[in-house]
């Protein structure tokens, strides 16, 4: 049985995956290689690792391109075309990408010395959904920014086949919605999503008539179109423009500047619109495929706090499988499963309960030697404990006593969140710990809160959570008992300083606690995930409290680290108290002053 | 000649006369914003080849996939879209040539701007 590999890239987050059959052998973005946040270049890298996987070039029989660049260029034209003479600047910049590189790259798959697929960047999304999920049959939902055409599709999964129904054409797109809510609240599009999702909590959705109103016209099927008269992305290289201020009622957040209530207040409209966009779109693709089961990707889709949401309301929908590379990363996946079950027909296997993503563990492993070499060449000293068990048990009693641990152990995750093998860890009771690691580690604003890891048998205990969330891709309230009262003060009367907020804990496990009492809920078994069960189980023996505090192991700016090198580096550059890597023990406490005077010593530039 | 003034070029030579051509004749590729007469903004999906499409080894050249994209214009009546082909396929031999936009290197543009990309 030959190998398909999948590949995405030349815009952003760029990635390689490899599959064999029903099985996926080895997924993983470029950045963790090329250490480039986001790297949107060919991933050269990413695909020399699951060419590894899969036993060589000789093993492979097809390679898969997310995106059929025909008709993304298409488009691109005829945009430049439609919105002339405004493109004039912008135009010289979309033809050395699309008809320098984007077109050049089936040519350079094909030197390979293999057959070459182009796939639909949004049926490579609906495959990454579908094919892994536990599900013989579901209704798909992809929603991004913009693929060749689509913005949103809906389609039917059954069995190996996928059938696309109906989409929402460029430029009518909710992901460029939301992209433009980020750049005006100055963040960065395509990464600062995420953190405009956490920042919603502060602020109430009084925008959202307004929106309404004026920037986009929602049917009750879910289907929109934007208002273009406000948006800058068909003629420029800004989102928004002057009559989208105008709208708002103020400019573009300048970056890394004082949130005000207004920005706040933004954020929190643009989550109730995502949300109730998503929903309606949900509901319409439940009805129009007459399945119980939904799949979901498209960067949109990594927006947890909406998929929490569509649990509460969809009450005709049984199960929900989100692919945990979401976002464009996970095309590469998408694209190559889809040549191995449509073009060669090859069978799945969904039993409706457990998924074939492998806990998203798809990325490279270090053996001992490696890790090892890797310690000594930083001049760390460290040890290595007689047996698990006594491994386990140092870095249980070490988040007891309120360290921070660098967890780095077996395979790297694929997607955009840590799970446990690339993740810094702590104990989610101590009080200041979100601003604590925020400061000490992560070095960025501290109103994100952290996402809380819980044994997967245990979380109706301390959420209002019903099923397992291994992708960290639900948001869930904390349980009502476990929960503190806020006081907000002046907050919304002048004094909109969030720390005055974040400060009061929120709840008995306060760091990860938001400050609407959600959380970002990552659940851990011992299927999965065995050895990181086995440290969230002694930490529970050790406290009576099955909770960690799990955050991705890099500091702003840097993508999550991948080999060990990358692990020790961080290590040594931030706050970290303990790397825990591979059978090894690091702590900071024991370190020469050599080493530890090297603490912030390197810094990157802020996503 | 830079690839880039060959592409600004193409802007002002085939580019500027074809959307006046368009406006004078009314024809659009896309929709700017709502229509009320619409009850559903849902359309059918956007492929040449129901999601999947192979290519043989001469099918993955530049200039194959030109052409390709010139007979998906022919198919939609397009056909003053294809008048564009050759100066198209002039850049797209720059672009090669000059390695100016070579895979490897860094993508020129911002990371935003969706409809270049």
């Amino acid at each position: 049985m030959k190998t398909v590999i999948g590949i995405s890239g030349l815009y952003h987050d760029s990635a390689a995956a490899a599959v064999r059959g029903n099985d996926i052998l080895a997924a993983a973005q470029e950045e963790r290689f090329s250490r480039t946040k986001h790297d949107p270049r060919f991933p050269r890298l990413a695909l020399d690792y699951c060419l590894a996987q899969a036993g060589g070039r000789d093993a492979v029989g097809a390679y898969a391109f997310y995106e059929d660049t025909v008709l993304s260029f298409d488009r691109v034209l005829k945009n430049a075309i439609e919105s002339a003479p405004g493109t004039e600047t912008i135009w010289p910049m979309a033809a050395a990408s699309q008809l320098g590189q984007k077109l050049a790259l089936p040519a350079r798959l094909a030197e390979q010395g293999a057959a070459v697929f182009l796939v639909d960047h949004h049926m490579s999304h609906a495959a990454s959904a579908f094919y892994p999920s536990p599900y013989a049959d579901a209704a798909i939902v992809v929603i991004d920014g913009i693929g060749e055409w689509a913005s949103s599709t809906i389609a039917h999964g059954q069995d190996n086949r996928i059938l696309s129904l109906s989409q929402i054409s460029y430029p009518h797109s909710l992901g460029l919605l939301f992209s433009a809510f980020t750049h005006h609240c100055g963040l960065r599009v395509n990464s600062g999503e995420y953190k405009l999702m956490g920042l919603a909590p502060y602020g109430q959705p009084r925008y959202v008539q307004r929106a309404l109103d004026h920037l986009i016209d929602l049917r009750d099927d879910g289907s929109l179109r934007l208002n273009t008269e406000y948006f800058g992305f068909m003629t420029s290289d800004k989102m928004t423009n002057e009559a989208f201020e105008r709208l708002m009622g103020c400019p573009r957040r300048e970056p890394e500047s004082m949130l005000t209530i207004e920005y706040m207040d933004i954020a929190a409209s643009c989550q109730a619109i995502i949300d109730e966009v998503v929903l309606r779109i949900a509901r319409q693709a439940l009805k129009i495929t007459g399945s119980h089961n939904l799949c979901l990707a498209g960067g949109v889709a990594l927006n947890c706090v909406t998929n929490g949401k569509l649990l509460k309301n969809l009450s005709e929908m049984k199960g929900i499988w989100i692919q945990p590379a979401a976002g464009d990363a996970g095309g590469a996946l998408g694209a190559a499963l889809h040549v191995a079950h449509t073009a060669w027909n090859e069978p799945r296997q969904a039993d409706g309960r457990r998924d074939g993503q492998k806990g998203s563990l798809l990325g490279p492993e270090y053996s001992p030697e490696e890790i090892e070499q890797a310690l000594q060449a930083a001049g760390v000293l460290y040890h290595r404990p007689a047996n698990t068990t006594e491994h386990v048990e140092r870095v249980a009693r070490a988040l007891v006593d309120g360290l921070i641990v660098g967890r780095f152990d077996g395979r790297m995750e694929f997607g955009p969140r840590a799970l446990g093998n690339r993740s810094i860890i702590a104990d989610p009771r101590r009080p200041d710990g979100q601003t604590h690691i925020n400061l000490r580690i992560k070095y960025r604003e501290s109103w994100r809160p952290f996402a809380p890891v819980v044994l997967a048998d245990r979380v109706s205990e301390y959420f209002e959570l019903d099923r397992e969330s291994p992708y960290m891709l639900l948001v869930a309230d904390v349980r009502e008992n476990l929960r503190h009262s806020v006081d907000w003060g002046n907050f919304r009367n002048g004094d909109s300083d969030m720390m005055k907020v974040l400060n009061q804990p929120r709840s008995t496990l306060p760091s990860i606690t938001h400050v609407d009492y959600s959380a970002r809920v990552q659940t851990v078994d011992a299927e999965r995930n065995p050895a990181f069960h086995q440290l969230l189980a002694q930490f529970d023996t050790l406290t009576g409290c099955p909770v960690l505090i799990n955050t991705s192991f890099n500091q702003r700016g840097e993508p999550i680290v991948c080999e060990p090198a990358d692990a020790v580096r961080c290590f040594i550059n931030t706050g970290i108290d303990l790397l825990a890597i591979g059978p090894f023990l690091a702590f900071k406490a024991d370190q020469s002053a050599e080493i530890r005077a090297k603490e912030g010593k390197i810094s990157y530039d802020l996503d | 000649m830079t690839s880039t003034d060959g592409a600004a070029r193409f802007y002002a030579d085939y580019l500027l006369p074809l959307k006046r051509s368009n406006d004078r004749r009314d024809v659009h590729y896309f929709s700017a914003g709502p229509d009320r007469t619409k009850d559903s903004y849902w359309e059918s999906p956007t492929s040449r080849s129901s999601g999947i499409r192979v290519l043989d080894r001469d099918g993955c050249k530049g200039t194959a996939l030109l052409d390709q994209l010139g007979a998906y214009w022919t198919e939609r009546n397009q056909s003053q879209l294809t008048k564009l082909l050759p100066a198209l396929e002039e850049i797209r031999k720059a672009l090669s040539g000059n390695g100016s936009a070579g895979e490897d290197s860094p993508a020129p543009l911002t990371d935003f701007v969706y409809p270049l990309h």
